[in-house]
């Protein structure tokens, strides 16, 4: 479904280029989970942004679902993250003036959808927060918070969920309840790839790569 | 891969715009109540300003309406050698209505005293001698009593400037008055009071801005004569001037025209002018004080556009994290900058609705304390105001919310 052919990643910073991905080549099959691990500055972040076409290689081609996301204008490239990708960060990013429910409609009333309250109740219960639709993410736990993040990645039903260090800001237990929904989720059939630190998730996923200085190491 | 259309119906994204702008309206107060406040003021200051000129305007036309501007005014200029020795006579009469197609009245003018019948309160006066057919000419207003009419050798119709200094309680009317003038004192009676048109004897002293407008005015009406019957009969005898009523359908500036090239022989000793004329001159008066005060609204207006996008610009700035989640979540550029723009319409739509009422209740106080006119609220100026408003929030926002809308998400949501 995904599949990253040569790329490159290059920043310019004042005369100098800093090179955040270099000839990377992936693959990421649909229903796969695919966790990524390296150190701080390794490029992994650098990595899902492109992967979540938030960001576009320098170099090489990045194809999803077959086609060249560098022919995707701008409204493309934000229809594809609105309808097909989702996303989850370790700080949650969520619209604290919002409700939860609201939180998790946001993009469905991008993707114009008629009905997003009631899919969005869909969402909250599936991951286990039936009672906190009208909380702001300030009364919410950070775990709550998180699954509030994942049921909004879930809502539009994608083919592939990019978690950015998920668990990165929970205790153990917490971050343990996190991944079991993850694990629930890709068994719907969406593709993970979740960027960490800890062994622990890595060993969740179906295949790890090792990143270090913007190239991959271990596949 | 289709490009998402956008359509402005009802759809759950649109109402969400709303939603959206209502939350960021109430949620941050200060920049809100900030925003509301400046542009209330502004569009206040600047609607309630137009009301007010617009009174002048408004004021002086009907001013001028209501002493006839069909009227063509016919005079000697003013010095001692036509006073003694005019060089119109009462033959030219026929000559003006043959050229203008309308009725001409002859008046003669001598300076004055007027007393009570007991020589007290003695008043300088103009006397006019006029024929009876006089108040058929011009609009007159009566305080009491009427015009003379044929045959009323001894009476005499006041203003009510020399009504009020002969006698300031009671009222002259059908009582008998003492006059010299032509070098004769006569007892003649009075007939009737008329009201001074423009009703500004009490407020000529005050300050206001139709002052100088309405003094000009003045200075070519003097609302302070005495008039008594002309009996002239022999077309030689001499006259001061005539007003001549033009026809309805005619152009009293053509008209003008043609007096003037008729009687161009006579050079500078007598003056033609129709009164319609000065409403031109009169307004052109009031018109330099309207630009200038115009031109006072706009710069207030710039200033405050740039006060309001200097608030916009840091309100923006601090949603910066919100719009880098929306644009993750899909939000196309085009749409925040819509949020935000929807904002700043229902503020300044707000701003406006508020700024209307606030300048009719503005008006009110001024007109009460400050003015002697009444400001003119014209319906225009509501969609003026409305339209300014939203066109200044629009101004102020557009351009925060472009680069808010630029900004790279993923730099955003790191420095975060």
């Amino acid at each position: 479904m995904i599949r990253l052919e040569n790329v490159h990643k290059i920043y310019r910073d004042g005369d100098q280029q800093v090179h955040a991905l270099s000839q990377v080549n992936l693959n990421v099959a649909r229903g796969e989970t695919l966790t990524i691990m390296g150190p701080s500055g390794s490029g992994k972040s650098t990595l899902l942004h492109i992967l979540g076409c938030l960001d576009r290689p320098t170099k090489g081609r990045y194809l999803f679902d077959g086609k060249d996301v560098a022919d995707f204008t701008e409204p493309e490239l934000a229809r594809t993250r609105n309808k097909r990708i989702g996303f989850v960060f370790q700080s949650f990013n969520l619209l604290v003036r919002e409700t939860a429910l609201e939180n998790v409609t946001l993009p469905l009333l991008y993707a114009g959808e008629r009905h997003p309250t009631t899919r969005g109740k869909e969402a909250l219960d599936s991951v286990g927060l039936s009672h906190r639709y009208g909380h702001r993410p300030g009364q919410l736990s950070g775990g709550e918070q998180q699954r509030v993040a994942i049921a909004r990645a879930i809502v539009k039903n994608p083919d592939i969920i990019l978690a950015d260090e998920p668990t990165g800001n929970l205790d153990s237990q917490v971050g343990s309840q996190i991944m079991k929904i993850f694990k629930k989720v890709n068994e719907q059939g969406i593709s993970l790839v979740i960027i960490t630190h800890s062994r622990e998730v890595a060993r969740f996923g179906d295949r790890t790569i090792t990143i270090r200085d913007g190239k991959i190491e271990s596949a | 891969m289709p490009r998402r259309v956008h359509n402005w119906s009802p759809t759950p994204l649109n109402f969400a715009f709303l939603r959206f702008a209502m939350r960021g309206l109430t949620r941050r107060p200060v920049p809100t109540l900030l925003v509301l406040f400046a542009l209330t003021v502004a569009l206040a200051c600047t609607m309630t300003l137009r009301a007010v000129l617009a009174g002048i305007e408004e004021q002086v036309e009907n001013d001028l309406k209501r002493v006839g501007l069909d009227i063509i005014n016919i005079h000697v200029s003013p010095s001692m050698e036509n006073m003694f020795q005019s060089p119109l006579h009462l033959g030219h009469c026929a000559r003006f209505e043959e050229i203008t197609g309308g009725e001409a009245a002859p008046f003669r003018v001598t300076l004055g005293v007027a007393t009570s019948i007991e020589n007290t309160n003695p008043t300088r006066s103009i006397v006019l001698a006029v024929p009876p057919g006089w108040n058929r000419m011009v609009p007159l207003e009566w305080l009491e009593g009427g015009f003379f009419k044929e045959g009323d050798r001894d009476s005499c119709v006041l203003d009510e400037w020399v009504a009020k200094h002969l006698s300031p309680q009671d009222s002259l009317v059908g009582k008998e008055i003492r006059l010299i003038y032509e070098g004769k004192t006569r007892d003649v009676t009075v007939k009737g009071v008329m009201k001074d048109p423009f009703e500004i004897r009490s407020q000529f002293d005050e300050f206001d801005f139709v002052g100088s407008a309405r003094s000009r005015m003045l200075g070519m009406m003097e609302f302070k004569s005495i008039y008594v019957l002309n009996t002239q009969q022999d077309p030689d005898s001499p006259i001061h001037g005539a007003i001549v009523k033009i026809p309805k359908g005619k152009d009293p500036s053509l008209l003008e025209d043609k007096l003037i090239e008729e009687f161009s022989t006579l050079g500078d000793s007598i003056w033609i002018w129709a009164r319609i004329s000065w409403v031109s001159q009169v307004l052109r008066a009031t018109n330099i004080g309207t630009s200038i005060a115009q031109a006072v609204g706009f710069i207030v207006l710039i200033v405050v556009g740039v006060m309001v996008t200097t608030i916009s610009l840091v309100a923006i700035r601090e949603r910066y994290r919100e719009i880098a989640i929306r644009r993750t979540e899909g939000g196309l550029r085009l749409e925040i900058i819509g949020q935000l723009l929807t904002e700043n319409v229902i503020l300044s739509g707000t701003a406006g609705i508020i700024a209307i009422l606030a300048s009719r209740l503005a008006g009110t106080i001024i007109e009460a304390r400050y003015i002697s006119w009444t400001p003119a609220h014209k319906p225009e100026d509501i969609f003026i105001v409305l339209g300014l408003g939203l066109l200044l929030g629009a101004f102020a926002t557009i351009l925060p919310a472009y680069r808010a809308s630029s900004l790279d998400p993923v730099e955003v949501l790191r420095l975060d």
